[in-house]
């Protein structure tokens, strides 16, 4: 197959495809002796079969017949196809107007360059018609034998108005989410670490109320102004992208994280600082309770974090060796720690609220993790000051069972034991159990005497009652104070 | 072996192509889980490694590579057919291969007795802490590796004395090959892990 | 027996058989050596009710109980036929490959309860499986959320209720990844034009390999429950209640399932694409299934080995984690042997980038709704393709997040918080361009798209809620807390419950012929996306008002009692809303209307074909010639099923004589 690949010169060969004979003939007419008309059909299927014996240089196919708007021209990338130029036009009097303008290249980097350069292919579409404005220029890879468009959708100012629209919805809707989540009422504060936490906070929601606003809005616009209408028909508007778009929503968000990320380097700092003056406080966890020392103070085994305003406190947090993972956490203080097996670890927190609060255990930690709770007081510098001589001063044997009674609770063994009677717990019920016979799994029986209750929380798996399994944790032993000890006992004495 | 039923896909030559390349993605993943246990070792050892006895690591880690060898041999025989070569070639291998188990399981683990019952381990136990813990989960799943290498070597020998496999189809041959050369590679990054990094601390039993 | 021509009823016999003989096996060794078979002997099984007696009858023989649990799924795979051919080849037997149903004479619908090659069918098998494992999921939420109505309700035992919350966390990661495999199996195939996966046999038992794996998590909940939450952490999974090993093995299973099938999925794509379709034409769910893949490949292997190592420590005293263990050698950092904090390490190296596995296949199934419901391109194809591949990479980098307050380095708190933040760049990428396909569109409101748009809503507020939890300072605040938990189920549901209800819907009509009840599937959306609304931030409102999370139970003072009956209430809602669409789909669609091929006028492969699909979907080869995504573009074509004469002649994939 011989192809005309030089612009000028050899006359053009043309295939006329259209079902009106009128036009058929026209065009012919019109071209003259511009190229030389080797065929004129009716069918895309005549257009396959004649080029491929005849492989004509440009193909004028009728705009106005409607069953030859597929312009699925794959079957024109037949072998030699070399500059194939395929126009849509219409004919009305002697006035030719091409509508789109296609090229199909075979080969050749050449005929890529001129149709990138949206050059015209050659002279004979121009001579006898009018052009329209716009119309879209078809590339070739010639290795691959596909068209492409070139055109990348511009942006076109028909959006104007909508953005103008959108815009100011977005700053008003910004504005009302950004107040909203700021006026959210807060938990209370009780710590200067509180306070950071809760400015960072702030700033996140203040991010994210914009961001919620800026896709939440433009979402909902478009859902109703770009809906389609009962009764319309065609597609959306076509736009593939826009690169400078893409850029802009990516180099504006990264520099906003990095922002985000010095922030929180800053804000991390100052709330893990060192503090002059640090008052040190010993946390244990352990299944399922909490006990406090104060070395410097010379206090051990306290069941209640006491704390004086205003002084920073340096937690060395530690669980006991064969125990599990608990986490530190008083919610009013915002910060929290987990405490490690055989991994000390360290919280720092100046508490500046007086108040009752509570720490809770904060990570999961088996059966009793949900009542693995302590309170928390921060008292002015007297009250405080009278707790700590309070706990170094000896306790009347009355006391020791409303300390016992607390200690049921402190000490986790409420998260097994009832004090109401109720057979159904994990262990057995306090409720009489001070001088009951005991039945045990091995078949023996005992008397619930004070020596077997020491033996049955010290060692809880040395004997274990019919009926119950052999769950209770083993750590007592380290975690309760010889008064501690006595304290329970003496409260269950007073359980009839 | 067909993906489907089109012609594109049903050559021998492209279903091995894809083959090997699923295998490939396979020693990938088999990569994460190596790797993860090299890191383990550095996390709880640190600097140090257990005080073992230098020499019978050293031998098996001689048989490992010879075996290696040896399966590379096979593989050339097979691809020139030259099947005795192939099927002692993979013996050899696979006997080699046997001895490294072997002997991490009876010399380097070993088997003690305590207290009337049968123990594992004589220089080092499952239970010395993390040094015992890391020491067997490596070795111990690097041995299932060499194990399933084992009796995949014997299978192919197997399959190849009863007339499979030629020097133009013997996929089935290099998959075991790259496989057993993967397991080796593993045992190059292992051994000086567990027996030559660091320094040797504790003591034996 | 006709029952037993059913694959799935040979699989739970033959795994029966297995479980069986491994806990013989491990008894058997024990007696023979010396030893008692109990391992504990201080466990006694408490025979006061069935439950009690299955929950403790089991705990003394736990080697035993793990060997058994590892025969059952050899046993299973091997009774449901999914390793019979390979066993052929070892033997040198040659195994003719075949579609459609193995067993001659048996109907279409035994084909979902076997062993079968196809794609399609085994896509169908992840879904179904999922939407179960969804269920019993949701069934769990529901007990323990009445619970957490109102403050200072226990009814339900800890222990129970600590089962129960462990349980559902992971039987919704397995739902998910079954959602997942799903997904890729029906579609990746289908949109690249190619008539199966590359490996077919591996594809079957990618999925079976799920069911042992399901049954033994889920039986986890009998035989002693595990009190850890789904994420295991030692010291307290290693001396957790016997369910914990189930837990482990289960996980162990789903995993396998993971690599094998994503391997699948990067071979097909790399290898088995249409002529023509470049990688910058493929639809773009593919390249998210492609850069999921990539992190399944790799990373679950990290979940299987941390696993491992506190199933050893359980079983053979290997102190990995064990603090308080025997000492070798005194290593000054910590007191005695092993290291909690390194589970955490292992453990989340898999889990984070597992995040992304959940959702990047629902975030490419919004993408690819949204062009065909709007009637216009995907805005910013490329840079969507990227964003899934970006994402997949950033979300190798970020795993210590989860680990801020573990006790960890601290020097190391600041770089993974940078990384964390980091992965909102790529995420933003993604939702700029959906919002770009809107614009200027001309959009319909179906189902599949609502779900689409509902998706984007909800996953909004679980990508806002990120960053709060990205900066350490407010991490300390809210880890650990009903915020997190907040988060991430807008992030779940946002990422895969909606699209991947959207995907059922969009491809309901394809794979069957017929066409869902569309007032019942907007029903469905409307109950739904309120209700998670609302579920979602009472969660976050709860959690940064003093509610941790993984407790059966908050105090009175806390002030949260009707937020946390909002947020019930709205679980209810959500739970009826699926039994819906459950309803339309399953029920109500057999005698429904047939739809057409292309009800959507789609572009997409997959809707030139008649629906429900041929067996071979594609007769011929499809030859790509276009873009995926042009609509609008009056005449511009994707794909062309060209006879076969001229497929030589077009040069694209085919180079022309192999």
């Amino acid at each position: 197959m011989t192809n005309a690949s030089t612009p000028s010169g050899a006359q053009q060969t043309a295939l006329i495809v259209s079902a009106h004979p009128l036009f058929r003939e026209g065009i012919a007419r019109l071209l003259g002796d511009q190229a030389q008309v080797i065929g004129s059909v009716a069918s895309w299927q005549e257009v396959q079969g004649l080029g491929l014996v005849q492989a004509p240089d440009v193909i004028i196919v009728d705009h106005d017949s409607s069953d030859l708007q597929e312009k699925d021209l794959t079957p024109l990338l037949w072998p030699d196809a070399d500059d194939l130029r395929v126009i849509y036009v219409t004919l009305s009097g002697d006035k030719m107007t091409v509508h789109e303008r296609h090229q199909v290249a075979g080969a050749g980097e050449a005929d890529l360059l001129r149709a990138l350069k949206g050059e015209r292919p050659g002279a004979s579409a121009r001579s006898t018609q009018e052009t329209t404005a716009s119309q879209p220029i078809y590339t070739v890879q010639p290795s691959q034998g596909r068209m492409e468009r070139m055109d990348k959708g511009t942006d076109k100012p028909k959006y104007t108005r909508h953005f103008i629209v959108v815009s100011a919805l977005v700053a008003v809707v910004a504005i009302i989410s950004v107040i909203g989540l700021l006026a959210v009422p807060k938990f209370p504060q009780a710590s200067t670490q509180a306070l950071v936490v809760d400015w960072l906070m702030d700033l996140h929601l203040g991010v994210i109320g914009i961001l919620f606003a800026l896709v939440m809005v433009f979402m909902l616009y478009s859902l109703f102004v770009f809906r389609r209408k009962p009764g319309e028909e065609g597609d959306g508007d076509h736009f593939e992208g826009n690169t400078k778009l893409e850029i802009t929503w990516t180099v504006v968000p990264l520099i906003t994280v990095l922002i985000f990320g010095v922030i929180g380097a800053v804000t991390l700092a100052e709330v893990t600082a060192a503090q002059d003056d640090e008052m040190t406080v010993n946390v244990t966890a352990f299944s399922f309770g909490w006990q406090f020392d104060y070395p410097e103070l010379g206090i051990e085994k306290a069941t209640t974090l006491n704390l004086p305003v205003n002084q920073p406190v340096l937690f060395k947090l530690r669980s006991l060796d064969q125990d599990v993972i608990h986490n530190f956490y008083v919610a009013e203080f915002r910060v929290k720690q987990d405490l490690v097996p055989g991994v000390p670890t360290q919280l720092r927190v100046t508490p500046n609220v007086e108040g009752a609060y509570r720490l809770r255990c904060n990570e999961l930690c088996g059966t009793g993790h949900t009542n693995m709770l302590a309170p928390v007081n921060v008292l002015n510098e007297t009250d405080f000051t009278a707790w700590v001589a309070e706990q170094k001063a000896a306790v009347s044997p009355e006391a020791l069972a409303e300390l016992g009674a607390g200690l049921h609770a402190s000490q986790g063994c409420i998260a097994c034991h009832n004090v109401s009677g109720d057979p159904g717990g994990v262990g057995p019920t306090w409720k009489g159990l001070f001088g009951s016979t005991r039945e045990f799994t091995d078949g023996t029986s005992q008397v619930a005497d004070e020596e077997y209750l020491r033996n049955s929380i010290l060692n809880p798996t040395s004997e274990i009652v019919t009926g119950y399994a052999p769950v209770m944790p083993a750590n007592y032993a380290d975690v309760l104070s010889e008064q501690q000890l006595d304290a329970i006992i003496e409260y269950l004495k007073t359980l009839e | 072996m067909a993906a489907g039923t089109d012609t594109l896909h049903d050559s021998y030559q492209w279903q091995t192509r894809t083959n090997r390349l699923g295998f490939w993605l396979f020693f990938l993943s088999e990569v994460f889980i190596f790797g993860g246990l090299l890191v383990a070792r550095f996390f709880l050892w640190g600097g140090t490694r257990p005080d073992l006895p230098q020499i019978p690591p050293l031998l098996l880690t001689v048989a490992l590579l010879l075996s290696s060898f040896f399966m590379f041999r096979a593989e050339m025989a097979i691809a020139t057919d030259d099947r005795k070569t192939f099927t002692r070639s993979l013996l050899l291998t696979a006997v080699l291969g046997s001895i490294f188990f072997l002997g991490v399981m009876f010399v380097e683990w070993g088997f003690t007795v305590e207290n009337g019952q049968l123990v594992l381990g004589n220089h080092i136990k499952p239970t010395d802490g993390v040094y015992g813990a890391v020491f067997y989960g490596m070795t111990g799943l690097h041995a299932l590796h060499v194990i399933s290498g084992v009796i995949g070597i014997l299978l192919v020998w197997n399959l190849g004395r009863k007339g499979h496999f030629s020097a133009e189809r013997h996929w089935g041959v290099e998959a075991t090959a790259i496989y057993w050369h993967y397991v080796d590679l593993v045992w190059v990054f292992f051994y000086p892990a567990l027996y030559l990094i660091g320094t040797a601390v504790g003591h034996g039993h | 027996m006709r029952v037993l021509k059913l694959g799935l009823v040979r699989g739970l016999l033959g795994g029966i058989m297995g479980w069986l003989f491994g806990f013989a096996l491990v008894i058997g060794a024990r007696l023979a050596l010396g030893l008692p078979a109990k391992w504990n002997p201080n466990l006694v099984a408490d025979t006061s009710t069935v439950w009690r007696f299955l929950a403790t009858a089991f705990a003394p023989y736990e080697p035993a109980m793990v060997v058994g649990a590892i025969f059952f799924a050899i046993g299973f795979m091997i009774g449901v036929g999914a390793v019979t051919d390979w066993l052929k080849w070892a033997r040198g037997i040659e195994t003719p490959f075949h579609h459609g149903a193995r067993i001659p004479g048996t109907p279409e619908w035994a084909r979902y309860f076997n062993v079968d090659y196809s794609h399609k069918v085994i896509g169908v098998q992840y879904g179904i499986t999922g939407i179960l494992l969804l269920g019993v999921g949701g069934t769990l939420a529901m007990i323990f959320r009445l619970q957490l109505a109102q403050p200072e309700l226990n009814f339900v035992q800890p222990d129970a209720f600590n089962t129960m919350i462990s349980a559902h966390g992971m039987i919704m990661i397995g739902a998910i990844l079954l959602g997942v495999g799903a997904m890729s199996n029906y579609l990746v195939p289908l949109m690249i034009g190619a008539n199966d996966m590359a490996f077919p046999r591996l594809n079957a038992f990618a999925f079976w390999i799920n069911v042992p794996g399901a049954l033994l998590l889920s039986s986890a909940m009998f035989i002693g429950g595990w009190n850890t939450g789904w994420t295991g952490y030692p010291p307290l999974s290693s001396q957790a209640p016997l369910g914990v090993q189930y837990f482990f093995l289960g996980v162990f299973f789903i995993g396998l399932s993971s690599i094998l099938g994503s391997l699948n999925v990067i071979v097909t794509t790399i290898t088995m694409r249409s002529p023509g379709m470049s990688l910058f034409r493929m639809p773009i769910f593919v390249w998210a299934a492609f850069a999921t893949s990539i992190i399944q490949l790799t990373a679950t292997q990290l979940i299987g080995l941390s696993f491992l190592m506190v199933l050893m420590q359980r079983i053979m005293g290997m102190g990995f984690f064990d603090p308080g263990g025997p000492v070798w050698y005194e290593v000054d950092k910590w007191v005695g042997g092993g290291n909690p904090i390194l589970f955490q390490h292992l453990f989340w190296f898999y889990s984070h980038p597992a995040v992304y596995v959940f959702i990047l296949p629902g975030l490419g199934i919004i993408s690819e709704l949204l062009p065909v419901f709007s009637r216009k391109p995907l805005f910013g194809y490329k840079w969507v393709a990227m964003s899934s591949m970006a994402i997949a990479l950033v979300g190798f980098l970020v795993w210590a997040h989860h680990m801020f307050v573990s006790g960890m380095s601290n020097f190391l708190r600041v770089p993974f918080m940078m990384s964390t933040l980091l992965v909102a760049v790529p995420t933003g990428v993604k939702f700029f361009s959906w919002l770009g396909t809107l614009w200027g569109g001309r959009i319909e409101y179906k189902t599949p798209m609502l779900f689409a748009l509902g998706a984007i809503s909800v996953f909004l507020i679980g990508g806002l809620t990120g960053p709060p939890l990205g900066t350490v300072a407010t991490d300390m605040n809210l880890t650990d807390t009903y915020f997190v938990v907040g988060h991430f189920h807008a992030t779940m549901f946002g990422g895969f419950v909606f699209p991947f209800f959207a995907a059922l819907y969009y491809w309901f009509p394809k794979a069957t012929g017929r066409m869902y009840n569309e007032r019942l599937g907007q029903l469905h959306f409307w109950l739904m996306t309120p209700a998670f609304w609302v579920m979602s931030l009472g969660q976050i409102f709860v959690g940064t008002h003093g509610m941790r999370r993984r407790i059966a139970s908050y105090e009175f003072e806390l002030g949260i009692g009707d937020a946390q009956m909002m947020v019930t209430i709205a679980g209810f809602v959500i739970f009826t809303s699926v039994l819906i669409m459950l309803a339309n789909l399953f029920v109500l669609s057999w005698r429904a209307q047939r739809a057409g091929a292309n009800p959507w006028r789609s572009r997409g492969l997959e809707w030139q074909v008649p629906s429900p699909m041929p067996e071979m979907t594609y007769a011929t080869t499809p030859i790509v010639v276009g873009e995926p995504y042009d609509y609008g573009k009056p005449g511009s074509t994707y794909v062309q099923f060209a006879p076969a004469p001229l497929a030589p002649a077009l040069g694209a994939g085919v180079t022309g004589g192999d």
